[in-house]
């Protein structure tokens, strides 16, 4: 159920693409050594791996601070009966990459990212005024310890 | 980063070319020899501007339910220790230090992962004895309600 039906071609090649997409001329031929596949078979591969949406975004991760950028994790507790409305608020935000409803009295959590500070507090303070939710607490990074490790696939077969 | 970095930024975040030669492709767009596209590529990365090339995954993660965020309120000289030790542990993909609130004291995060809900709990207990934490709160999610990649632009605008 969790790693769905993904044959051995797919795993070999998603383990090697979360992190280490090579940087040269024929990076799918280099793959395709990698793997023990051909190179075309490799792109049509990664290319229904897209479409299936396993791949969510075939794309580098940047860290956003180094690109001048500042982010932060929100909270805010919201009333159950306004937690649709809020929530169709904050997500409306193109600076808003992920957002959750959790299990607690800070119900609504969401990332943001701007491309300041000063952008950023402003933004909070129009999704609070637009959204009529109560004080949106900001909860930014101080330290990171260990950061968004690649997913270890099992090799071989699974059904 | 110059005009040009961001150039490469611009089109790469769009997707990496799914054609034989990606940074050829890429170079075409931005009016650049593949070569220097790759090399520029490769110095993004080193200098950690791009954390990861390659594919962000979809619904793998999100199919494996035991995902759960807990916050841990560890005492400010123990932060260091502690966090470090949460970081090795290989059921954590991620633990940031992050500003506690007056009335939500935490100030470790991470993200724990187990197959089910329950042995993500259980997994949960197990580190909270070992490293002996008490004080944390579990939040699990009870809906994704939004997951987008950012979208950077340069700040110069675009060219």
């Amino acid at each position: 159920m969790a790693e769905l039906c993904l044959n051995s071609l797919q795993r070999k090649l998603l383990q090697i693409i979360q992190s280490d997409f090579p940087i040269v001329s024929r990076p799918y031929q280099e793959l395709a050594q990698q793997v023990e596949a051909r190179e075309g078979e490799v792109i049509e591969t990664i290319r229904q791996l897209c479409e299936q949406k396993v791949i969510r975004d075939f794309a580098p991760v940047f860290d956003y601070r180094r690109l001048g950028y500042a982010g932060t994790l929100a909270a805010v507790s919201v009333p159950a009966e306004q937690v649709d409305q809020v929530a169709a608020v904050i997500n409306a935000y193109p600076e808003v990459t992920h957002s959750y409803l959790r299990d607690h009295r800070y119900n609504l959590w969401f990332t943001v990212i701007a491309p300041s500070e000063e952008h950023l507090r402003h933004l909070l303070t129009e999704i609070e005024a637009e959204a009529g939710c109560p004080p949106i607490q900001a909860l930014p990074t101080q330290h990171v310890f260990k950061i968004n490790v690649a997913f270890e696939f099992s090799q071989g077969e699974s059904h | 980063m110059d005009a040009t970095d961001w150039s490469i930024i611009q089109e790469l975040q769009k997707g990496i070319p799914l054609c034989p030669r990606p940074y050829r492709e890429i170079a075409g767009r931005c009016a650049l020899e593949e070569d220097e596209v790759l090399r520029r590529v490769r110095v993004l990365c080193e200098e950690g501007v791009i954390r990861r090339l390659g594919a962000r995954l979809g619904h793998i993660r999100a199919g494996i339910t035991g995902n759960i965020l807990v916050a841990w309120h560890v005492p400010e000289q123990d932060v260091n220790r502690v966090g470090e030790a949460l970081a090795t542990v290989a059921d954590i993909s991620h633990c940031y230090q992050r500003r506690p609130l007056p009335d939500f004291p935490y100030n470790l995060y991470t993200m724990v992962h187990a197959p089910t809900p329950e042995q993500a709990m259980k997994c949960v207990e197990k580190i909270s004895q070992s490293l002996a934490v008490t004080d944390y709160v579990t939040l699990p999610t009870l809906k994704e309600l939004k997951k987008s990649s950012p979208c950077y632009a340069s700040p110069g605008g675009n060219q």
